[in-house]
């Protein structure tokens, strides 16, 4: 039953998201053209994320907390392929319902690169819209700090994945001018992924113990039955004149890695990006 | 705007949604946490095979003193009489409001009284870095307090180096008790100037260690060995007498038990304290936070050294020798070196 729940919750995030630009215009995507006609854009963006977890190896309480996360990526795209590298990093204090009189904060330091590679499938008749369907790979790194914990504190997390993505974009017309909506999910299907052993030991003792060396040393592969990250992205994209371009949006990530015990992680990013064409 | 205005909204309001997607957080029940205290030490203390406790048993005698009416002091209390059944120092309990630590409550002597030393040993004596020290007549003296405290290369050299010019000084006493501490960089540091000579042939095995990997009381790993391999660093000087008492604890333990291996090393004093210096430390779901040992440990002969390291010869301060202003353990440790 509680599955069940989780199922439909997870549907509505889904649907939700893109159903809020429903009733923006449309327009096609403008930007200088390449030699080989392709839009190239440089992204670099900040954004304001609500973040909470629930991780065994450091307590039975969900934590939350807020953060400034920031972005750097570069997008390629003509009318048959769509490429983007974004690489995301973000910081936050987090904490839980507890006494006042113990420590109980958790400094979460996540980043990601993701790079999409889709194609355009013309699926729809109506030319304002499209899709795109491809691949993902995905590379994550979060180290959550939990002083209190001493020396259980630091809990590492490592995925790289690969997976699949789709993208609906709708030319759109913001203020007479030519812009553009996209709503897209992507999912892995096989991740190598890491975290730390029982007890969440680190080998302090032994002095030539290194951490790196157990991060990759724990490593396992998997499907989503042992580590999925649902990221969901929706973005309207304001052209200038020149070229360039504004994205506004709103990003939803959810993750769940299953080794010896569970860690749940979610982040709902409101994202302001500056698209620098080039 | 509106549109704007009404999307931050609903990604607003998205977020409250996680809760039903995430596992809630575990009740703060006196019965579940206290539940929670039994099932975490069941399968996360790794020293139930060499303590013989029976936990289940201790559960069974437990569980009826709990009830979910009691107050968190009383719960406290109750956890810390079960917990305290593990005779561990290196178990611990902390609820915000008081903190839990088991005390030796045995008649051993702690073999150490700083004042004495302070008034009749320690005049002239000098500081480099965290090391104190001074020569008694032709005898080396060294007191390192707390591995805690960072020692660097250069200092350890502005001590050997000092010892070494003096060509009258053949033997030293390093006394490390009352070291209570959780760092092991020093120790190595320490060791490697602990050899025979420069160029001594001999890998020294100071300890193994041994860490939980399930749930069973006997899942641990493999023993993992720690050695200390040959070097060239300037040595101490070679007849070497290493001072301990039960204040010796933490990775200091594992200092004395792997100095016992040298063969120019002696260790005397009283039994060390135990402990490895590597405690984890586990969050309840009520915020109290619960210690426990994160491994197993045993010496180079093979010995369980969490509960202590037994010293070459014992020497015990007597109530009388303190009284008479006199560290008995320095002073044989000195007629001895002399001869």
């Amino acid at each position: 039953m509680f599955t069940l729940k989780k199922t439909l919750v997870t549907l509505v995030f889904l649907l939700i998201t893109p159903l809020c630009f429903a009733q923006i215009n449309d327009e096609e995507f403008p930007g200088i053209l390449t030699d080989n006609e392709y839009v190239r854009h440089i992204l670099i963006g900040a954004a304001g994320a609500y973040q909470s977890f629930y991780d065994e190896s450091i307590s039975p309480a969900r934590y939350e907390g807020f953060g400034p996360v920031f972005s750097l990526g570069h997008i390629k795209q003509d009318n048959y392929i769509y490429t983007e590298l974004i690489l995301q990093g973000s910081v936050a204090n987090h904490t839980r319902k507890g006494s006042d009189l113990l420590d109980s904060k958790v400094k979460v330091y996540n980043s990601g690169l993701d790079y999409r590679h889709l194609y355009n499938f013309n699926l729809f008749n109506n030319l304002k819209y499209y899709f795109h369907a491809g691949g993902i790979i995905s590379a994550n790194f979060m180290m959550k700090d939990a002083p209190q914990l001493e020396n259980s504190a630091k809990l590492y997390e490592y995925a790289l994945s690969l997976g699949i993505c789709a993208r609906v974009s709708r030319e759109t017309f913001f203020n007479k001018k030519k812009g553009f909506v996209m709503w897209d999910i992507s999912f892995p299907l096989l991740a190598n992924f890491s975290r730390p052993v029982y007890n969440n030991r680190v080998e302090y003792l032994d002095p030539e113990n290194s951490l790196i060396g157990d991060i990759f040393s724990n490593s396992k592969i998997g499907t989503f039955n042992r580590y999925y990250k649902i990221s969901s992205r929706v973005f309207a994209t304001y052209p200038l004149d020149n070229g360039n371009a504004i994205r506004f949006g709103y990003q939803w990530n959810y993750s769940r890695v299953q080794t010896f015990n569970r860690a749940f992680f979610a982040e709902h990013n409101v994202v302001l990006a500056f698209l620098f064409n080039h | 705007m509106k549109k704007i205005i009404y999307i931050a909204l609903v990604a607003v309001l998205l977020t409250s949604c996680e809760k039903l997607l995430m596992p809630k957080s575990q009740s703060t029940g006196r019965v579940e946490v206290f539940e929670e205290i039994w099932k975490t030490i069941d399968e996360s203390y790794p020293l139930f095979v060499q303590t013989n406790v029976n936990w289940d048993s201790i559960h069974a005698e437990f569980r009826n003193k709990v009830f979910d009416t009691m107050t968190e002091r009383q719960l406290y209390d109750t956890c810390i009489d079960m917990l305290s059944l593990l005779y561990d120092a290196e178990v611990s309990l902390d609820a915000g409001f008081a903190k839990y630590y088991h005390i030796d409550s045995g008649n051993t002597p702690n073999n150490f009284n700083k004042s004495i030393l302070e008034r009749n040993y320690w005049q002239g004596i000098e500081r480099t870095g965290p090391l104190l020290h001074k020569v008694f007549d032709s005898v080396a003296y060294v007191y390192y307090e707390n591995f805690d405290e960072t020692l660097t290369d250069a200092q350890l050299e502005v001590v050997t180096e000092k010892f070494g010019l003096d060509t009258t000084i053949n033997s030293i006493i390093f006394d490390v008790r009352n070291n209570k501490s959780t760092k092991v960089e020093n120790i190595f540091r320490l060791c490697k100037q602990m050899g025979i000579d420069s160029f001594f042939k001999y890998n020294a095995l100071l300890y193994k260690v041994a860490y939980k990997n399930g749930p069973k009381h006997d899942d641990l790993t493999k023993p993992q060995a720690t050695f200390i391999e040959q070097n060239d660093k300037r040595k101490f000087p070679r007849r070497f007498i290493l001072l301990t008492n039960k204040g010796t604890y933490g990775t200091a333990n594992l200092f004395a038990a792997g100095a016992s291996n040298y063969p120019n090393i002696r260790v005397w004093g009283g039994k060390t304290g135990g402990g490895s210096g590597y405690t984890i430390v586990k969050e309840l779901s009520n915020g109290w936070k619960l210690y426990l040992p994160g491994c197993y440990t045993e010496g180079p002969f093979g010995m369980c050294i969490n509960f202590g390291a037994e010293p070459d010869s014992a020497i015990i301060i007597t109530p009388a020798d303190e009284a008479n202003g006199v560290d008995r353990i320095i002073d044989a440790a000195l007629n001895e070196l002399r001869k």
